[in-house]
C-alpha cells in the first residue's frame, strides 16, 4: 500500500482544516462547561499504517497511555480515539475540574472526566467532518482505554480490509497548563476511498476546482 | 415472542424502566417521557410531551442537553453527561426528595440521519454518596496526618508536578496551595540539578541518600533552605511521591555566623593583637616618660649641687670686686651662663615633677587676660588672640608664675605652628571629672590654648611631650617646652591632652584642680631689693663641702657668724648653743635627712629658726610648713630668704 497516495496534499490540507474547525468548536464546548479559556489546535495531520502509528507513539511516549475511545458509522467507518499519557491525564483533569480539588477526588474523578471531555473533542472532530462533508455519521459513546499503545490498534473486531491510521497531534491549553495528545482515527479501505472521494466533492464545492483524481487501488 | 413484536409490552417496559427515558423527534419535541423522569423533575408526560426540552423550565443543564439533542441530530454524535463535571445538570429529586446525582447521555436514533434521539438519565446518587463518604473519611485522616503537619508535605506525580500540597507548603512557599498544584517543584528551586538526580532515584524506586538540600524561592523573590526527602507509592498501578521539606533556614544561619566567626578568626587575632600591642606601646611609652623624669630628676638634681658653688663663689667675687674690669667680665660671663644653666636644671625638674612648686589658688581669667596682653604684640599683625574665660571660674590650684611661664610656652609654640597666620584660642573652662578616668574624680579647670596652624600627625603626636623632642630647627627650641608643661600639670594634680590634625591645628589641653581656697593676693618678689644685712649665729649644715663653704661664705659676707656640720648628726652637738638664731640645712643628706633635723630643732629650740636649702622638690610633700631655698641660690636670694625667717 503506497499510503502517500491515499489522500493528496491538498486533500490533507482540507481535512486538517476540517479537524481543526471541529475542535476549535469542542474548545467552545469545554469553555462553557470549564468557564475558563480553553484552546485546542491540530497542528499537523499524517497519514500512516498501523505499525508506524504504534512506532510513532513508543517512540514519543515512554510511560503508559490513556485513551478515549469511540466508534462512528456511516459513509465512512471506524474508531476514532484522543490518546494522551497517563501522566498528563491528572492535569487534564483539574483543568477541566478547575483545579482546587485534592489529589484523592481528581484521581475519582478522572475516568468519568477524561470520558466526557474526550466526547467533547472527539464529537466535535467528527461531527464537524461529518457535516463539511454533508453526510451523517452515528458516534457511539466515549469508553475509557487504558494501555501501552499497540493494543489501541488491535481492538476486536479486527478490520476486513488493510486500514489506514490517521495520525493528529493535538494540543490543549487550559488554565495556563499545555498538554499534548494525539487523536488517532482507524479506517478500513473503503472507509478511506470514501472519505477521499468526499473531500474531493467538498474542495470542489468549497473552491470550485476539480481536485486531480487518483488511483485508489479498486 | 419476541417483546418488540408487542408494542403494549415495549411501552409498558420502556416506563418500567429504573432510568429516565426522555426521546425527541426530529423538531426537537419530546414524544416519550417515562415515569421515572416525571417522577424526578416532578413533571407529568401529559406536560412534557410535545414540548422542547429546555422550555420546561429545567435550568441551564437542559439548553446544554438541547444542545447535545442538535448535535445528535445533525452529526449523528453521542454525548455524555457525567456526574462529575455536571454535579446537577438537571434538578432532579429522588423519591426521598432529595438531590439526584445523575449521569445523563444524549444519543440518535434511527437510520441515518437519525431521525430522533434519545436522552438516557441514570440515578448514581448511591454511588456517588459512596464517594463522597469515603472521600470525607479519607481527607479527614489526611487533614489530621498531613494538613497538620509543621513541615511542607507535597505529594507528586511521575512528572514531577505537585499533585497536593499542605498547609505548611504553603506557607513555606508563599503561594495558596491550589496555585501550587499542577506546576512542576523544579520551577520552585533556585537549583534543580540536586533534586533531578535524586528524583530520578526516588522515581526508579533507587535508594537516595536523604536529606536533600534545597533553595526553594518564595513567592516574594526570597530563598528559603529546606531539607528534602522524599518517598514513592502505588495508587492503582500509578506511582505517586510524596516529598517532605524541614525548614532549616536557622540552622544555616546559625552555621553561617559560625563559619564567619572561623573565617574572621585571624582577623580578629590580628585586632586583638594590634590592640594589645597599642596598650603595650602606650605602657612602655608611659614607663619611658616616668623613667626619664626620675633620670633627669636625678641629674638635675646633682646639677643643681654643683651648680651651688659655682653660683655661689661667682657671686661673692662680682660682689666683692675682686678683678680687674676685664677679670669682673669673665666673672659677669660665668654668672650669666650659670644661671642659663640653672634655668635649664629648673626646667628639667619641671618636666621630672620635681620643681619646687608655690601652688595657690589662681584667677585664670587674670592669668589668661594678662598673658593674651603680653603676647599679644609679639605675636605679630597675622595672629589673632581670641580668649574666652567661663564667667565666675572657680579658681585653679596652681603656681602662678610656673602657669604664665605654661601659657606663654603654649603661646609661642603655637605662633611657631602658624608661620602663615592663623588664630590662637585660649579657652578656660570649668570641668567635672567622674570615676573611670585617669584623673582623680572632682572639678577642674580646663585650660586650652589652640591653633589653626600646622598641625601634627600621630607619630609626632605620640613624642610631642617627650623631653628634647622638637619640631623646630636647631637652636629655635631646647624641645622642653611641652614637657615642662606636662610635668606641672601632673604635679598639680592635673593632667594635658594634646590634639592634633594635620593642616586643621592643634590644641593643648591643661586640666588643674580647682582650688579649695580662694586666690592670695598677689605677692611678688623684687629681685633688685638690696640685700639685708644679717646678724647672728647660723648653724649651717651639708654634706658637700663645696656647697657648704660657698654657702658659708654667702653667710659670712651677709654679717652672720658660721658654725659648720657635714651632718645632721654632727650639728646635733651644736643646738645646745644658747646663741644659735638660724639653723640652714641641706636637705638629703646620708643619716638625718634636713627635714628630720628641723623637726628636732622645732622641738629642742623652738625660737631657733630653719631654712632648708634644697634641689629638690619632694620636700614640698614632706614637710609643706618648712621654709625653703631651692639651689642653686645667690646671696641676696639668700639673705631675702633669711629675712623673711625673722
Amino acid at each position: 500500500m503506497n499510503l502517500p497516495t491515499v489522500l493528496d496534499e491538498l486533500e490533507l490540507d482540507a481535512l486538517t482544516e476540517l479537524v481543526n474547525i471541529g475542535v476549535s468548536r469542542a474548545a467552545v464546548s469545554l469553555r462553557e462547561m470549564v468557564d475558563e479559556q480553553v484552546i485546542l489546535s491540530v497542528p499537523k495531520l499524517r497519514l500512516v499504517d498501523r505499525a508506524n502509528a504504534v512506532s510513532i507513539l513508543r517512540e514519543r511516549e515512554d510511560t503508559r497511555l490513556v485513551a478515549v475511545h469511540q466508534v462512528f458509522e456511516g459513509d465512512i467507518t471506524g474508531r476514532v480515539m484522543l490518546i494522551f499519557p497517563e501522566t498528563k491525564s491528572l492535569e487534564l483533569v483539574r483543568a477541566v475540574t478547575g483545579g482546587d480539588l485534592p489529589l484523592e477526588e481528581i484521581i475519582e474523578l478522572e475516568q468519568e472526566a477524561l470520558a466526557e471531555t474526550g466526547n467533547i473533542i472527539l464529537n466535535g472532530c467528527l461531527a464537524t467532518i461529518a457535516n463539511m462533508l454533508e453526510r451523517s455519521l452515528k458516534m457511539s459513546l466515549p469508553e475509557i482505554l487504558h494501555g501501552e499503545g499497540p493494543e489501541f490498534f488491535e481492538l476486536a473486531p479486527p478490520p476486513d480490509a488493510g486500514d489506514v491510521v490517521m495520525f493528529m497531534y493535538i494540543n490543549f491549553d487550559m488554565q495556563l497548563r499545555a498538554i499534548q495528545g494525539y487523536i488517532v482515527m482507524l479506517m478500513d479501505l473503503p472507509s478511506m476511498t470514501a472519505l477521499k472521494q468526499l473531500l474531493q466533492d467538498f474542495i470542489y464545492r468549497t473552491t470550485g476546482e476539480t481536485a486531480p483524481r487518483h488511483d485508489t487501488g479498486h | 415472542m419476541t417483546p418488540a413484536t408487542d408494542p403494549t409490552l415495549v411501552w409498558a417496559l420502556l416506563e418500567a424502566l429504573d432510568s429516565g427515558l426522555i426521546v425527541l423527534d426530529g423538531d426537537r419535541r419530546i414524544v416519550f417521557w417515562n415515569e421515572w423522569i416525571a417522577a424526578a423533575t416532578g413533571i407529568d408526560a401529559s406536560a412534557a410531551v410535545g414540548e422542547p426540552i429546555e422550555k420546561l423550565g429545567l435550568g441551564p443543564g437542559a439548553v446544554r442537553v438541547a444542545a447535545a439533542v442538535d448535535q445528535a441530530l445533525e452529526t449523528g454524535a453521542s454525548r455524555l453527561f457525567t456526574s462529575s463535571l455536571h454535579p446537577a445538570l438537571l434538578p432532579l429529586r429522588t423519591h426521598a426528595g432529595r438531590p439526584m446525582v445523575h449521569n445523563t447521555t444524549v444519543r440518535p436514533i434511527g437510520a441515518r440521519p437519525p431521525s430522533h434521539c434519545l436522552v438516557q438519565i441514570s440515578d448514581v446518587t448511591t454511588a456517588s454518596q459512596r464517594e463522597a463518604v469515603l472521600r470525607q473519611r479519607q481527607n479527614a485522616r489526611y487533614d489530621a496526618v498531613v494538613g497538620s503537619a509543621p513541615d511542607p508535605i507535597l505529594t507528586m506525580d511521575v512528572e514531577g508536578l505537585i499533585q497536593q500540597a499542605n498547609p505548611a507548603a504553603a506557607t513555606e512557599f508563599g503561594y495558596p496551595a491550589e496555585a501550587l498544584a499542577g506546576r512542576p517543584l523544579t520551577d520552585f528551586l533556585r537549583d534543580a540539578e540536586g533534586w533531578g538526580y535524586a528524583w530520578r532515584r526516588v522515581l526508579a524506586g533507587l535508594d537516595v541518600h536523604w536529606p536533600v538540600e534545597l533553595a526553594v524561592r518564595r513567592s516574594d523573590g526570597t530563598l528559603s533552605y529546606v531539607d528534602a526527602s522524599a518517598s514513592r507509592w502505588m495508587s492503582e498501578a500509578r506511582p505517586y511521591v510524596t516529598v517532605i521539606l524541614r525548614d532549616v533556614n536557622e540552622r544555616r544561619a546559625a552555621e553561617a555566623e559560625l563559619r564567619g566567626l572561623n573565617e574572621t578568626l585571624e582577623e580578629r587575632v590580628r585586632e586583638r593583637t594590634a590592640d594589645l600591642e597599642r596598650a603595650h606601646e602606650q605602657l612602655r611609652q608611659s614607663q619611658k616618660m616616668e623613667a626619664i623624669g626620675q633620670l633627669t630628676g636625678g641629674i638635675a638634681h646633682d646639677f643643681n649641687n654643683l651648680l651651688t658653688p659655682i653660683v655661689g663663689g661667682l657671686d661673692i667675687l662680682q660682689r666683692r670686686g675682686v678683678a680687674d674690669p676685664r677679670g669682673q667680665r669673665l666673672i659677669e660671663g660665668a654668672l650669666q651662663s650659670a644661671e642659663r644653666a640653672r634655668l635649664l636644671v629648673q626646667r628639667l625638674l619641671a618636666f621630672a615633677r620635681r620643681q619646687p612648686l608655690q601652688a595657690s589658688a589662681v584667677d585664670l581669667a587674670k592669668v589668661v587676660n594678662d598673658m593674651a596682653d603680653l603676647v599679644g604684640s609679639t605675636l605679630g599683625p597675622r595672629i589673632r588672640i581670641v580668649t574666652d574665660v567661663e564667667a565666675d571660674l572657680p579658681p585653679a590650684m596652681a603656681d602662678p608664675n610656673q602657669l604664665e611661664m605654661a601659657l606663654l610656652n603654649l603661646a609661642v609654640n603655637a605662633r611657631d605652628a602658624m608661620p602663615e597666620g592663623g588664630v590662637l584660642t585660649v579657652v578656660a573652662r570649668s570641668a567635672a571629672v567622674g570615676a573611670n578616668h585617669k584623673l582623680r574624680a572632682g572639678r577642674y579647670v580646663r585650660l586650652s590654648v589652640s591653633d589653626t596652624g600646622v598641625g601634627m600627625d600621630a607619630e609626632t603626636l605620640a613624642k610631642a611631650v617627650e623631653p628634647f623632642f622638637s619640631t623646630k630647627e636647631i637652636g629655635k627650641g631646647t624641645g622642653l617646652g611641652l614637657s615642662m608643661i606636662h610635668g606641672l600639670a601632673a604635679q598639680l594634680g592635673g593632667a594635658l591632652e594634646l590634639s592634633s590634625t594635620p593642616g586643621v591645628g592643634t590644641t593643648v589641653e591643661m586640666w588643674l584642680p580647682v582650688a579649695v581656697e580662694g586666690v592670695a593676693a598677689a605677692t611678688s618678689r623684687d629681685p633688685s631689693a638690696p640685700v639685708t644685712p644679717g646678724a647672728g649665729l647660723v648653724l649651717l649644715v651639708d654634706d658637700e663641702d663645696l656647697i657648704r663653704a660657698s654657702t658659708a661664705q654667702m653667710l659670712t659676707d651677709l654679717g652672720y657668724q658660721i658654725i659648720e656640720a657635714s651632718s645632721a648628726k654632727d650639728a646635733m652637738r651644736h643646738l645646745d648653743n644658747p646663741r644659735l638664731d638660724l639653723v640652714v640645712t641641706d636637705h638629703l643628706m646620708p643619716g638625718v635627712t634636713g627635714a628630720e633635723f628641723a623637726r628636732e630643732v622645732q622641738a629642742r629650740r623652738p625660737k631657733v629658726a630653719v631654712l632648708i636649702i634644697s634641689g629638690f622638690s619632694e620636700l614640698e610633700d614632706i614637710a609643706p610648713d618648712l621654709p625653703r631655698l631651692t639651689k642653686p641660690f645667690r646671696q641676696d636670694e639668700l639673705a631675702a630668704a633669711l629675712a623673711t625667717l625673722r
